[in-house]
């Protein structure tokens, strides 16, 4: 009888672990999401290209205190949350900048690798975009452990992927099955963040130390653009683009306009 | 009552989200693989009064409440199947806490408690902590009430992973004689266990991952628990010299340690109450080792030997003692599985308590293994099978799933 219910048991325990096992798996590696977007090698399109500048004072912010491994990483981090160039074009650095409602267009880019890199306590780069797909490369150089956590949407959202690389691990890939804005952070050293977003279409950019964005072979139409900074949130604007360009057209974001920092990319 | 005995012996564990609101911080920046369990930057932070390395000797700002409280709930559900108990099933409430904890000031730190376990009652526990010098050299001191080893210690002491039923050292580990004849003879053996919440000091020095420390207590009182609110037994202090090293930034470690108490059978004031005492040495260790692309391998072990002189019952005129000193060997390994990208941690333990009693193959073993699960942030479900074997009675098996929230 003892035994009859032991091994009913044991059977009732491997059951429930094999179903949190295989739930998780689920969780992780997902199905391939739909793809709305058709590629097309025969659109010509016109390239849209501009600069984002900051209106108003520029804010500053003040320096992330560190509070674990503050012998390598220093005592404190420059806050990153709001990168503006000083000079008249306060240019800023990190605005994600992706058209909205295509479903035709360019091929999506093929074996794309992004590298996520933790190096002297923060991820470089702080902000890219990618398409669905493409490859993740995570690593570090530093002499600490780290992990790159990446959830969905928020710090509070699911995990997508998880690694945690003790000093002298190797770098390792993942693949980015799903579109989303994911969210980067190493929980031991929570100043450590970084976003990225994922598209289903090849038409976003993300802007460099000079503001600069470039959207290649738009093709003619009207669309959504969207600008996303982690800090000041999302704006949209609709834009019409004509069958020859190219296209400038440059965007401003300031703080007074407020507006969620969440949106799906697509 | 074989439930009841089970809940208690199942381990406490603390994680305090306030501490993580506080440096907007997740779980693993103290946490190792889920809450409770510290990592050694958590085991730092703890020792150090809670505090990193860059707030020693500096003020604190005491405002911020929701920066020092926590909650935590537990709920349950178990099957039980032990000889000689009815098998049951049933759901159980066993915890609710309420954690008042962090630095009040440049040296000194509090830690407050207060629980309820399937009833009514309230109890608390809570302590004073002071600590002085730097990071890397620091003479710090408690005093309250504490858990010895146990919870607060590293190298498999520190908080549970799992759920953790029957771990050996929250078990008594020796076992009063019986005598050749097969009569019933000398009951008393000591019911110490590290997982005891003593009332006492410690004293100790750290110098980098080292620390070394000195507990005194008042040991166990009348009713052998040594956590009720009446004072000690006898004008004696317990003592504890243990030493715990941490061996990388992961969690791994080790502890050496030597316990010896003294105690008394009865509170008579006018029968004689022999004494006796007793003591528990040994060591624990954890090693993490990362595996690529996966996550990490841990294995823990433990060893306790223990030594009650001269176990004694009450002596009276119809009764005469026949004092006999008892021994008990134990020990444990385990492993822990925790991959990275599922989020989940699977273990397994097997333990053995030699209690050196007359019965033939008198060792008590117990089989774990189980799994955990954080569902969000600070909220985990755990699973937990236990098959113990024990010649001494309780030969059985608990099934116990946990959904536990921390916030």
């Amino acid at each position: 009888m003892m035994r009859q219910r032991l091994g009913r048991t044991l059977v009732l325990v491997l059951a429930c672990s094999a179903l949190a096992a295989c739930t998780m798996v689920g969780m992780r590696e997902g199905a391939p999401a739909d793809r709305a977007y058709e590629g097309d090698p025969s659109i010509r399109g016109v390239a849209v290209t501009g600069q984002v500048s900051f209106v108003g004072a520029i804010p500053r912010p003040d320096p992330v205190p560190v509070y674990r491994d503050s012998d390598f990483c220093g005592e404190e981090m420059p806050n990153e949350t709001l990168m503006v160039e000083e000079g008249a074009s306060q240019s800023v650095e990190g605005v994600v900048i992706s058209l909205g409602g295509v479903s035709k267009g360019k091929p999506l880019p093929q074996g794309q690798t992004r590298v996520i890199e933790s190096r002297g306590c923060r991820f470089i780069p702080r902000v890219s975009a990618t398409v669905v797909g493409s490859l993740l490369a995570i690593q570090s150089v530093d002499p600490i452990m780290h992990n790159t956590h990446l959830r969905l949407n928020s710090r509070f959202g699911d995990t997508v992927i998880n690694v945690i690389q003790p000093a002298g691990a190797r770098g390792i890939q993942r693949r980015l099955f799903s579109d989303g804005l994911l969210d980067v952070r190493c929980d031991i050293h929570p100043f450590m963040r970084a976003f990225i977003h994922v598209f289903e279409h090849p038409y976003f950019s993300v802007t460099d130390s000079a503001g600069r964005y470039e959207l290649t072979q738009v093709p003619p139409g009207t669309y959504q653009l969207k600008m996303w900074h982690e800090k000041l949130g999302v704006r949209e604007k609709t834009i019409t683009v004509p069958d020859h360009g190219p296209v400038t057209l440059d965007l401003e974001l300031d703080l007074k306009q407020t507006a969620p920092r969440r949106f799906a990319p697509k | 009552m074989m439930c009841g005995m089970f809940l208690s012996a199942v381990r406490e564990s603390e994680a305090l989200p306030g501490f993580a609101r506080k440096y907007n911080a997740d779980c693993s920046m103290c946490h190792f693989p889920v809450i409770p369990r510290l990592n050694n930057f958590g085991q730092m932070y703890r020792r150090m009064g809670y505090r990193t390395k860059i707030e020693i000797n500096k003020d604190q700002d005491l405002t911020k409440v929701n920066e020092m409280l926590s909650g935590r709930i537990k709920s349950q559900f178990s099957y039980d199947n032990t000889q000689g108990q009815i098998e049951r099933t049933q759901f159980t409430f066993p915890d609710l806490s309420l954690f008042y904890a962090g630095a009040v000031s440049r040296n000194f730190s509090a830690w407050i408690h207060a629980f309820a376990s399937n009833s009514t009652s309230l109890d608390f526990h809570g302590h004073i902590m002071g600590n002085f010098g730097s990071a890397e050299n620091m003479f710090m001191f408690r005093v309250g009430q504490m858990h010895m080893l146990q919870q607060e210690g590293v190298g498999g002491f520190d908080r549970p992973t799992s759920i953790n039923i029957n771990p050996v050292h929250l078990l008594a580990l020796t076992r009063a004689n019986v005598v050749a004849t097969g009569a019933a003879a000398p009951t008393g053996g000591s019911t110490y266990t590290f997982d005891l919440r003593q009332k006492g000091i410690e004293l100790a020095y750290m110098h980098g991952p080292g620390k070394l420390g000195v507990m005194i207590s008042n040991g166990l009182n009348e009713t052998g628990s040594g956590v009720s609110s009446v004072g000690d037994i006898d004008p004696q202090k317990d003592y504890m010299v243990f030493y715990e090293h941490l061996l990388d930034d992961i969690a791994s470690g080790f502890t050496l340690f030597y316990y010896n108490g003294t105690t008394h059978s009865s509170t008579s004031t006018t029968a004689p109450r022999p004494e006796f005492n007793f003591n528990r040495f040994g060591f624990n260790v954890t090693k993490v080792f990362p595996v690529a692309d996966l996550g990490f391998i841990e294995l823990q072990g433990g060893y306790v030997r223990s030594h009650d002189n001269n176990p004694a019952t009450p002596v009276t005129a119809t009764t005469p003692i026949t004092p006999l000193s008892v021994t008990g060997n134990s020990f444990y390994i385990e492993s822990q599985q925790y991959l990275t990208g599922y989020e989940i941690t699977f273990y397994e333990r097997y333990s053995a308590i030699n209690l050196n009693g007359a019965q033939p193959n008198g060792i008590r073993k117990d089989y774990t293994a189980g799994f955990v699960k954080p569902l969000q942030t600070w909220v985990r479900l755990s699973g937990d099978y236990t098959y113990t074997y024990n010649p001494f009675g309780g030969t059985g098996q608990v099934l116990l799933f946990e959904l536990q929230i921390n916030y």
